[in-house]
């Protein structure tokens, strides 16, 4: 039985998802202790198992069958590589600050029992994503990350926009396990598994050829749904409806990385093919620029935010393409950090104006809630890569892998350009002035279960670099080599805050204006036209047919002869029915006599 | 202990409860007594063909009889297990969710009562002759309960539903003749046992097996609402009132699949393979022509009524795909689909009640108003969408991997499916849960659910998916010593 305790860290929260839906609902203070304690108790496991596990694998508990067909098995193991134990530790600890983050900013919810289920019920997911030993497990957490994302965005149903933003979250995340699932088909008729154990073994007899490049592409779509890359990266932005700790925690921090840790774990498939590789490299390369650009012209903080994580996504990706999973994963744990930290801050000043979003309408922040701009300060650092704060470390690992790609180097680099300049406007203009709405005037700083949050996860984003990811990454570290990327990264980072400083230092209203970057390169419209207008229009025509020609004229027309059979009956309208059931018994008995006749006679 | 009796007893106690309706006994209530109490030979029975692999009621037909080969002998093995534990939850259930107060109340729980009646007994049936005439009892009753407790446009769903199904059945029938008197004339019986048994030692010839395939196909597949014989149900569950419809789409449907797995696909197989291609097409017009109108409806009903026509797609897929991977995931999805089903007519006809319509425009902000009712709305379009955790999801992908190797496409398409579902799902939950609450509601009053009495319904098939969805054991641990004998070799 002990052997099976590991499964206690997911078992925790789902348990309290459970006991607060079905009994403890109408009591959310109860609610809140319960979710939060489960939560801890998460964390305190995946804690034990990085601490007892060693490099080679250490703690795994024993498999839970959940359908063994024949050969075909799939069962719940818990996989305890480094990367998953680091990984999980990563995902608890954020989560069990974002739970306290939110104990004080919902405390005036009433429907705050049903945010923290929701919440619990993402831990658990999260953390099957993580633990997965196969990839049909994965697939099974994947969707219900995805179901707690689509509950959480929608979490204040009121809105027509929590709605709308939370279907898109769903659907653009469905189109893009279409091809998951399509990945993990082929994976599996390609190797004759999908137990990640046996990948890196079995592929040595791939068979090559177009077939594999095929499947790894389907794999990475996945990834762009998940992760949010070109061209499925519409729904994050909105998904900034949900709840600022959500934000935070789901769509910064870590579910959107699980894209990235899924490539790294499918790395031996994905490397077979070059033509793979390079694509995801490229897309994650492009996806570091794209998303930078927009930004510099949005006013919702939160989505300023969004759009960053876009970009810094962008970068594990094109890592991964690039085949140092290692610099991925190290990016991702001081992203998380750091873009978890901005979102906590953005949530707080958001807070404290009263539910304001829109940067113009803030303003003076930095005297009225110092703290809070103190730590967005060392957020921005870390997410610009200034040295030596976290940040900095991990982009750096990122950037030595460009060296020799030069065209993704370019395109990074000036996405650290773009990155730099967007962020020190969002400071100037939310931080610094003076109030421009009655809400910034009385800003103030939230609660204490807001505050301490916010300083530890400050404390990690800084210090960030001095942790040895590396060495639970199972890959030797590369020697630190200060390579030609390096400096210029850091001139083209520091570069960007000049003109940044120079149109919004004192600037009270949007002094740039550029409108293909504002209407976000205008893909929700494309998409709107395209995509949508394609499945409404064949769905139209699909239903046109179906009501016309098939009700309509093939079985109407049969129905005037029945009909018209049936008036000669003349029968009253109500046991119209009556009759037909009778005459239909009739003809059943009929057919039966003849069966009986034929079969039975000799 | 002889327990044989528990078979017809399974019959028999919903019969004596439509007799006790008929004389005069409170209808809600009796229904709910027999429904309820009829689980009980359910549980002795599980535990006998969990342990015994198979038990049977009647005479044994030891030989051809010299005139009347007709037999009344049920038999319960792994395969029918899961489907009588369909009907029996479905009927439960159903019963469940009907107030009272309706209009003719003795005969409409006299005609749910015997709809569940002819599910079981065509599941229980061994002898083909009951076999199908327990189908056909249960239609009867269903054309009653839409032409006269429906709604819209009920005589004209009534009429095309009867239309279609006779037309089915009488393919059907001329199928089983037709199958049964290919047989050479000493070994001629309408036992479905012994002519598997005799079929799989000797085989009919190719050409044979194709026509009675075809046959088979079209009188089934008419039942199944496969494309393009499919017209009658989204407007005929539409129409149906909610248990009708639940009964019906969630019970009735299976039969036609389950007589797929129990006859036509073993004792035809070279025909299947013969006609695969042709089955393939119908299957993807299925799920994306039907999974596209979906997209259009804006009764919630209809929409309903499409997404649980398209996914029988799905479980086609299944049945094609040579493998008993793929077949036992059609009988998950198949447990799940009724399930699923089930759930969804009956939050239908829930919401058609309390908000006096299921015009998705005009609901909205239930999310807010009514957080159960939302919940189970949640689950039911979940389940249909394949989230893992519930029924249908388990199915599916068992589908998948095991129809992968011998029809890619058709998985891709089936893949495909399950996004148009999502679309139409959410934006159905979208319009109806989300947003401020709409007039048409304001102006219903309407209520959240009250207390267990109103609740247990909903709960227990949101309770059945998850069981099924989390330990796919229960249904696949029984059919699979059937399905091995049946398809392997």
């Amino acid at each position: 039985m002990i052997a099976y305790a590991p499964y206690l860290i997911l078992l925790l929260p789902l348990f309290s998802a459970a006991a607060i839906r079905f009994f403890l609902h109408p009591f959310p203070r109860i609610s809140v202790s319960l979710s939060t304690v489960a939560c801890l108790g998460s964390f305190l496991g995946a804690l034990t198992l990085l601490i007892l596990g060693t490099p080679e694998g250490g703690m795994s508990a024993p498999t839970i069958p959940w359908v063994e067909l024949g050969t075909w098995k799939a069962g719940f193991g818990l996989l305890g590589d480094p990367l998953a134990r680091m990984m999980a530790v990563v995902v608890s600890g954020i989560a069990l600050l974002v739970h306290i983050y939110s104990i004080g900013y919902l405390a005036h919810d009433s429907s705050r029992s049903r945010f923290f289920a929701e919440l619990s019920l993402f831990v658990f997911s999260m953390l099957g994503i993580v633990y997965a030993d196969n990839l049909v497990t994965m697939f099974i957490f994947w969707e219900l990350v995805g179901l707690s994302s689509y509950l959480l965005i929608g979490f204040w149903m009121d809105r027509p926009a929590a709605g709308a933003a939370a279907n898109k979250a769903f659907l653009v995340n469905r189109i893009g396990d279409f091809g998951f699932i399509l990945g993990i088909l082929g994976t599996w008729s390609l190797f004759g598994t999908f137990q990640f154990s046996d990948l890196s073994s079995r592929v040595a007899s791939s068979p090559g050829g177009w077939v594999v490049t095929a499947v790894g592409l389907a794999l990475f779509c996945g990834c762009l749904g998940k992760s949010a890359q070109f061209p499925l990266h519409v729904w994050l932005p909105d998904s900034m409806e949900g709840p600022t700790p959500v934000s935070s925690l789901l769509h910064a921090a870590t579910m959107v990385v699980a894209g990235v840790y899924m490539l790294i774990r499918v790395l031996p498939v994905l490397a077979l093919s070059q033509v793979t590789m390079t694509t995801i490299a490229w897309i994650g390369g492009l996806m570091t620029l794209l998303p930078a650009l927009i930004a510099c012209q949005q006013d919702d903080i939160k989505r300023i935010l969004a759009y960053s994580t876009l970009s810094e996504i962008a970068y594990m990706v094109m890592a991964v393409g690039l085949g140092v999973p290692g610099a991925a994963m190290y990016h991702l744990t001081t992203h998380a950090f750091f873009k978890c930290l901005l979102f906590l801050a953005a949530g707080s000043a958001i807070h404290g104006c009263h539910d304001e979003q829109d940067i113009w309408k803030m303003g003076g922040l930095g005297k009225r809630m110092p703290f809070t701009a103190l730590v967005t300060i060392l957020g921005t650092v870390a997410l610009c890569g200034i040295p030596p704060v976290s940040g900095f470390w991990s982009k750096d690992e990122i950037f030595t892998a460009t060296a020799h790609h030069p065209g993704l180097a370019a395109v990074s680099m000036a996405a650290g350009f773009f990155t730099s300049f967007f962020m020190l406007r969002m400071i100037l203009v939310a931080f610094g002035g003076e109030p421009r709405s009655e809400g910034a005037r009385h800003a103030h700083e939230g609660t204490f279960s807001m505050i301490a949050p916010m300083f530890i996860l400050a404390v990690f984003s800084v210090l960030g670099g001095l942790l040895p990811v590396d060495s639970f990454l199972g890959g030797a570290k590369e020697e630190h080599h200060a390579s030609w990327t390096l400096w210029i990264s850091l001139v083209v980072a520091l570069a960007g805050f000049v003109p940044a400083y120079h149109f919004y230092r004192h600037a009270i209203r949007e002094p740039l204006s550029l409108n293909i970057l504002r209407q976000k390169f205008y893909v929700d419209e494309f998409y709107q036209i395209v995509l949508v207008a394609s499945q409404d229009g064949l769905g139209r025509l699909a239903d046109a047919f179906e009501g016309w020609v098939v009700r309509g004229f093939v079985v109407r027309g049969s129905g005037v002869i029945a009909r018209a059979a049936g008036q000669g009956l003349r029968l009253v309208q109500c046991g119209q029915v009556q009759a037909y059931a009778a005459v239909f018994i009739l003809g059943v008995l009929l057919l039966m006599g003849w069966i009986l006749r034929v079969g039975g006679v000799k | 202990m002889n327990m044989t009796w528990l078979l017809p007893a399974l019959l028999v106690i919903p019969l004596i409860g439509t007799g006790l309706i008929a004389l005069g006994a409170p209808a809600r209530k009796t229904a709910l007594f027999v429904s309820l109490l009829n689980l009980v030979p359910g549980f002795l029975l599980s535990g006998v063909v969990l342990r015994t692999g198979e038990i049977l009621f009647g005479l044994q037909p030891t030989q051809v009889r010299e005139v009347f080969p007709v037999q009344f002998t049920l038999g319960l093995d792994g395969l029918s297990l899961p489907m009588v534990w369909l009907t029996l939850a479905v009927t439960l259930a159903a019963m469940g969710v009907t107030r009272e107060g309706i209009k003719r109340e003795k005969e409409y729980f006299i005609c749910l009562l015997l709809v569940g009646l002819g599910g079981l007994g065509a599941f229980l049936s061994v002898d083909l002759f009951y076999f199908f005439s327990f189908h056909e009892v249960a239609l009867i009753p269903s054309f009653l309960l839409i032409g006269i407790w429906g709604q819209g446009d009920r005589t004209g769903a009534a009429w095309r539903m009867t239309l279609y199904l006779m037309f089915g059945s009488l393919v059907l029938l001329v199928g089983l003749i037709g199958l049964v008197m290919a047989v050479p004339e000493m070994a001629r019986t309408l036992d479905w046992r012994v002519l598997t048994g005799y079929l799989k030692t000797n085989p009919l010839a190719p050409g044979t097996q194709t026509a009675l395939a075809a046959l088979l196909l079209v009188g089934f597949g008419t039942l199944i609402s496969l494309f393009p014989f499919h017209s009658w149900a989204p407007g005929g569950y539409a129409s149906a009132p909610a248990p009708a419809a639940m009964l019906h789409a969630g019970v009735l449907k299976k039969f036609g699949l389950y007589g797929l797995i129990r006859l036509a696909l073993p004792l035809t197989p070279l025909g299947w393979k013969e006609i695969g291609w042709l089955i393939g097409l119908m299957l993807a017009a299925n799920l994306l022509y039907l999974g596209l109108a979906a997209l259009q409806q804006r009764d919630f009903r209809w929409l309903l009524g499409f997404s649980s026509v398209m996914h029988m797609g799905t479980v086609f897929l299944g049945l094609i795909g040579g493998t008993l991977l793929g077949l036992s995931g059609a009988v998950v999805l198949m447990v799940g689909h009724g399930l699923s089903a089930a759930l969804g007519f009956a939050m239908a006809g829930e919401i058609g009640q309390r908000a006096g319509t299921t015009w998705m425009q005009d609901l909205g902000g239930l999310g807010k108003k009514a957080p159960k009712l939302w919940f189970y709305l949640t689950v039911a379009a979940m389940a249909s969408i394949g989230l893992p955790g519930l029924a249908n999801f388990a199915g599916e992908i068992l589908i998948f991997f095991g129809s992968w190797s011998a029809h890619p496409l058709w998985v891709a398409v089936a893949a495909w499916g399950v996004v148009l579902s999502s679309i139409a799902m959410l934006r159905a939950v979208r319009s109806m849960a989300f947003g401020p609450t709409s007039k048409t509601v304001d102006a219903s009053g309407l209520t959240d659910f009250k207390g267990f009495s109103e609740t247990w319904p909903y709960a227990f098939l949101t309770f059945l998916l998850l069981v099924v969805g989390i330990v796919p054991g229960v249904v696949l641990g029984p059919i699979r010593p059937v399905l091995e004998r049946l398809f392997l070799p």
